[in-house]
């Protein structure tokens, strides 16, 4: 810096050119000012616009891109969603039939338990009725043949023992309870 | 000669056997009546018909069975039963089977007290 300072004040003090004294050609700068002015026209006017068109389409196919990665994230969300709803659906329909699978099943195992304890009851009643009506009608055949017996024994021994006196007692018996009536 | 109807020969019959007339005699002239008109399948019937009207003018004829000869103190006490009629007849009947008791039969009624009814009252 200092030294810079210096070689100012010599050029100020030969009376000398500023530019002279740095070092720089002032035409030359001009050439090159003017050079770079036509050099960046040329850019602006030919190659910023092709590189802008590619930039803009590069970003307008990133930018669909990351749309389409946002559509499809969001299509698949959508799609979960939907499938995680329908297996909810499926899975409450399975459970209802199958709840009303074992609500029918409970139903026809109680009918079937009804019809067979109703079954069994008619078999019971029906064998208790026929075991009644045997028993009834053993009774009733035991009961004929006792009497038969007893009357014959009676008639055996009422052909035995019944003399002409008994007999007059009988039939004195029998014509006084005629008169009664 | 006509043919008359049961009921009719019937009272005749009674008629004439409560004014006296012979009884052979009118079974004679019934029996006569019923070979010629071919009737004497209806005999008991004609039979029963007079029994009827006569017990009905208070005249009875009571058939008695009995295994035994009744004795009259039991003849007495069979036709005291029957009081309200003028006049019992018993026609008696000797049946062993009935074994004992009595068995007493009108035109209309049954009273069979014998052992062997018993018997049967008792098997049935």
């Amino acid at each position: 810096m200092p030294h810079i300072v210096t070689q100012f004040g010599e050029a100020a003090a030969s009376g000398g050119n500023l530019f002279q004294a740095l070092g720089i050609d002032a035409r030359m700068l001009i050439f090159q000012i003017i050079g770079f002015l036509v050099l960046v026209f040329f850019m602006g006017k030919f190659v910023f616009p092709i590189l802008n068109k590619s930039i803009d389409k590069r970003e307008a196919a990133i930018r669909e891109s990351a749309n389409a990665v946002e559509k499809a994230r969001a299509d698949a969300a959508e799609a979960e969603k939907r499938i995680q709803k329908q297996l909810d659906e499926a899975k409450q329909q399975a459970a209802d039939a199958i709840d009303v699978a074992h609500k029918e099943a409970a139903a026809l195992l109680a009918a079937a338990e009804e019809k067979a304890k109703k079954r069994a009851d008619h078999i019971v009643e029906t064998a208790h009725a026929r075991l009644e009506q045997d028993e009834q009608a053993a009774r009733e055949s035991l009961r004929k043949e006792v009497k038969h017996l007893v009357a014959d024994a009676t008639e055996t021994i009422i052909k035995q023992k019944l003399d002409s006196k008994g007999d007059a007692a009988v039939i004195e018996s029998a014509i006084a309870s005629q008169e009664r009536r | 000669m006509l043919k008359t109807s049961r009921r009719t020969v019937a009272k005749v019959i009674a008629d004439q056997l409560l004014n006296g007339a012979s009884s052979e005699k009118l079974m004679q002239q019934l029996a006569g009546y019923l070979v010629k008109h071919g009737l004497t399948k209806q005999s008991d019937l004609y039979l029963r018909d007079i029994e009827s009207l006569l017990a009905t003018r208070g005249h009875s004829i009571v058939d008695v069975t009995t295994a035994r000869e009744l004795s009259d103190s039991l003849r007495k006490q069979i036709t005291k039963a029957f009081a309200g009629q003028q006049s019992v007849v018993l026609r008696e009947h000797i049946d062993e089977s009935v074994i004992g008791g009595i068995r007493i039969q009108t035109s209309d009624k049954l009273f069979d007290a014998t052992v062997s009814e018993k018997l049967r009252q008792l098997r049935a």
